[in-house]
């Protein structure tokens, strides 16, 4: 059936593997200015409340370093993924991306027992409701980045990912170092900024 | 002359470099990968939408007749009213057309990422439905977004209303961002050769704008949702009124998106008449370069906006807050003076879009009008500074009626392309009456209840002169009724052109009935599912008009 069509000159079209990276940066550009606000949020409550932190507020700094290196463990398997992804060497690729995955997990699931024996709650006070708030968004944090890392998994062990193609694997590497940059912006609040 | 010729059948397997996406998904209104429909989709949830927004607008009007509404009820609709108006509405309608367009207009065969669109046009409909149903789960724990103050914390956790309320928000806005994003990244990666961000037409260039605005504002608005909606449900005081600096909180975090929101959707607006007006001037666009500037500017100054009303707060201390509200003034009427230059009214190409151009314009100009008589009326003690009706009427003059003949001016121009015929002429001269003079009536009922000394947002009026306000009320009460029978004319018109549109043969449906200039108008109408066979080079802001000039130093064969 004939239908009609553009009758201009033809250009050349390549397909662009970037586009995922573009969109992980502006998916990471979303999360910082949501994580900058609760950052803002919890400074301005500092400003105003005496003493700091308020009375019965107990840091859990013992969860928090674990939290941090778990966090760290999981953003430099990201590179190792890469690393095995633009070597060509498939076996690594998959170790790391897999071990990206499971850090992450591993820090979810540290976070949501470290939030049981916290002792806060949302009931309490300011403070413990800019916490939570804080929280939540690193474990959204997270759970966006076992997305990211399972799907350029899943396309590494497809074949789709090579060392000819290796652009989401480049997402996975920056986006596993991203989220471990949000806790480190929420360890830096609350422990490091006095 | 046409841009047309006939596929060959074998072109099927014309450059294949962006994969197709409809293999391994079935297709469906959940799932389509189809830019054009997911925008078609867009556009009519956002009619619906608004529909029911300006019911209750006439409800909450009418209702101020009387003196028996409580102001709960009366709370609980301006709620309902104000959110789903502000970002069910007029946000919907551009993303539906920036959807349907923007690929079109850089020459991609799909979106940067076709399903998330999808995803996040169900989301934000699934938010709108559960915005609207908040309203049948009892009672509210608030006002709005508006205020922190009128949270009752000793109800806290009491209200189901408050929590869908606050979820619904959060999910919408978290869609709004993710539709944004892909607009932003298609925009920016799925141009043609050739088609630099210079090169882009205005309306490209507009919702890539916009979208950085939301990209950079809404998540704040989501993270001060988020804190609401552990504040409220739980009562921990963040934003009591005894926590130290909850009206900042409240400012820097709900405003920050909020306020600019309603501000924001003049920018697509811009560039959808900038492309609208140039085209049927049939002449190249006065400074083109300019105009996308001053677009990008407008949505920078957008933000300024956040401070429309802090004096009243005195939360943010700077001495005149409206200033930077009035500064957007400057690249619209820039804008406009250059529409005005491109136009010479012996080529002008007489379109129904051009009449709701218009409107738009006489809108605007209305309310700066206004703006000016103001302030001497409020040195008379006759307007009650922000907190009067007749800053309801400039918002709704400004932020909601000229926008909404922006966004029908460029279905109106697009309608050939996105139904395959123009619609309805009559009907749509009906429509435009009928909106114009809605928004103009519904504007002036409150200008002049405004300068009477009527209060804002009250559930009733009192004292001496409360029986004339009521009649400036049923004024904007008649306005409401006749931008509802519009939208319904539209809903009725664009259905009729549908079903008619399908009978058309093939040969009726011209690819370019207005010989454009942007690359929409070099595909058929509709468009095909992969929208072009062959991919288009670019080397001006004006590829047909290049074209055309090729076709007539040596013809294509097999152009028709």
């Amino acid at each position: 059936m004939a239908t009609p069509q553009l009758a201009l000159t033809s250009g050349e079209r390549r397909a662009d593997p970037t586009i995922t990276v573009y969109g992980v940066i502006v998916l990471a550009i979303a999360i910082l200015m949501g994580m900058g606000t609760l950052a803002g949020a919890y400074l301005a409550m500092r400003a105003g409340t005496t003493p700091w932190p308020p009375k019965g507020v107990v840091r859990q700094q013992y969860y928090d370093n674990p939290l941090l290196v778990t966090a760290l463990i999981g953003a430099v398997a990201g590179w190792w993924g890469l690393y095995g992804v633009r070597r060509g060497d498939r076996r690594q690729a998959i170790v790391g991306l897999a071990l990206t995955l499971f850090m992450e997990g591993a820090f979810i699931n540290l976070m949501t027992y470290m939030m049981q024996v916290s002792h806060l709650s949302p009931r309490q006070d300011a403070y413990s409701v800019v916490w939570y708030a804080l929280v939540v968004l690193v474990i959204a944090t997270f759970a966006t980045g076992i997305a990211v890392a399972g799907v350029v998994l899943a396309r590494v062990v497809g074949g789709q990912v090579t060392a000819a193609e290796p652009a989401l694997a480049w997402c996975a590497a920056w986006y596993g170092s991203f989220v471990a940059l949000v806790w480190l912006i929420m360890y830096y609040l609350i422990h490091v900024v006095q | 002359m046409t841009l047309t010729a006939t596929r060959p059948a074998e072109s099927a397997g014309a450059p294949t470099d962006e994969p197709s996406h409809g293999t391994v998904v079935p297709e469906s209104p959940f799932t389509t990968s189809d830019h054009k429909r997911i925008g078609r989709y867009y556009i009519v949830a956002a009619l619906v939408f608004v529909l029911v927004s300006t019911v209750v607008a006439v409800v909450m009007e009418i209702s101020l007749t009387s003196t028996s509404t409580s102001t709960l009820e009366y709370d609980r609709l301006f709620s309902l009213h104000s959110t789903s108006a502000s970002l069910l509405f007029l946000p919907l309608l551009f993303l539906g057309l920036g959807t349907y367009l923007v690929p079109l207009q850089i020459g991609a065969r799909r979106l940067a990422f076709p399903r998330v669109q999808a995803l996040a046009l169900w989301g934000t409909v699934v938010g709108g439905l559960l915005l609207i149903s908040s309203y049948l789960f009892g009672q509210p724990n608030g006002w709005g977004i508006a205020y922190p103050t009128a949270l009752p914390f000793a109800k806290v956790g009491a209200s189901r209303a408050t929590d869908l309320w606050v979820a619904s928000l959060v999910l919408i806005t978290v869609s709004l961002v993710t539709a944004a994003a892909n607009l932003f990244v298609t925009a920016l990666k799925l141009r043609v050769p050739g088609m630099t961000t210079m090169r882009m037409p205005a309306f490209t260039w507009s919702i890539m704008a916009v979208c950085v605005g939301i990209i950079l504002s809404a998540p704040v608005f989501a993270g001060g949702l988020l804190l609401l909606y552990l504040d409220q449900h739980f009562g921990g005081g963040v934003f009591a009124p005894a926590q130290r600096h909850s009206n900042y909180l409240w400012q820097h975090t709900l405003w920050l998106y909020g306020r600019p929101d309603v501000y924001l959707v003049i920018v697509p607006a811009l560039g959808a008449l900038t492309d609208v007006i140039a085209t049927h001037a049939r002449r190249p666009l006065l400074q083109s370069v300019v105009v996308k500037g001053l677009i990008f500017v407008t949505m920078i100054l957008c933000f300024g906006v956040i401070v429309a009303d802090s004096s009243i707060e005195k939360a943010v201390l700077i001495p005149t807050p409206t200033v930077l509200t009035l500064l957007i003034a400057i690249p619209i009427g820039l804008i406009v003076l250059l529409w005005l230059g491109t136009v010479r009214p012996k080529e002008l190409h007489p379109h129904l879009s051009l009449a709701y151009a218009a409107g738009f314009v006489l809108l605007l100009v209305a309310a700066a009008v206004n703006g000016i008589v103001a302030p001497s009326q409020h040195l008379h003690g006759g307007l009650n500074g922000a907190g009067s009706a007749w800053t309801v009427g400039q918002v709704h003059a400004v932020l909601f009626g000229a926008p909404t003949l922006a966004a029908f001016a460029a279905i109106y121009h697009w309608a050939p392309k996105i139904y395959g015929k123009g619609l309805n002429v009559v009907l749509g001269g009906l429509q435009f009456l009928c909106l114009l003079g809605g928004f103009f009536l519904m504007a002036l009922g409150q200008w002049l209840a405004g300068y009477d000394g009527a209060p804002w947002h009250v559930a009733n009026y009192t004292g001496p002169d409360a029986s004339t306000w009521a009649h400036y009320a049923i004024l904007s009460s008649v306005g409401g009724i006749l931008v509802v029978l519009g939208l319904l004319l539209f809903a009725g018109n664009a259905a009729l052109t549908w079903a008619g549109a399908r009978r058309l043969p093939e040969a009726d449906r011209p690819g370019d009935p207005y010989e454009g200039t942007t690359l929409e108008w070099a595909t058929s109408s509709p468009p095909p599912d992969d929208n072009f066979d062959t991919v288009p080079e670019v080397r001006s802001e004006d590829p047909l008009g290049d074209w055309r000039a090729q076709q007539d130093a040596e013809p294509v064969e097999g152009a028709r």
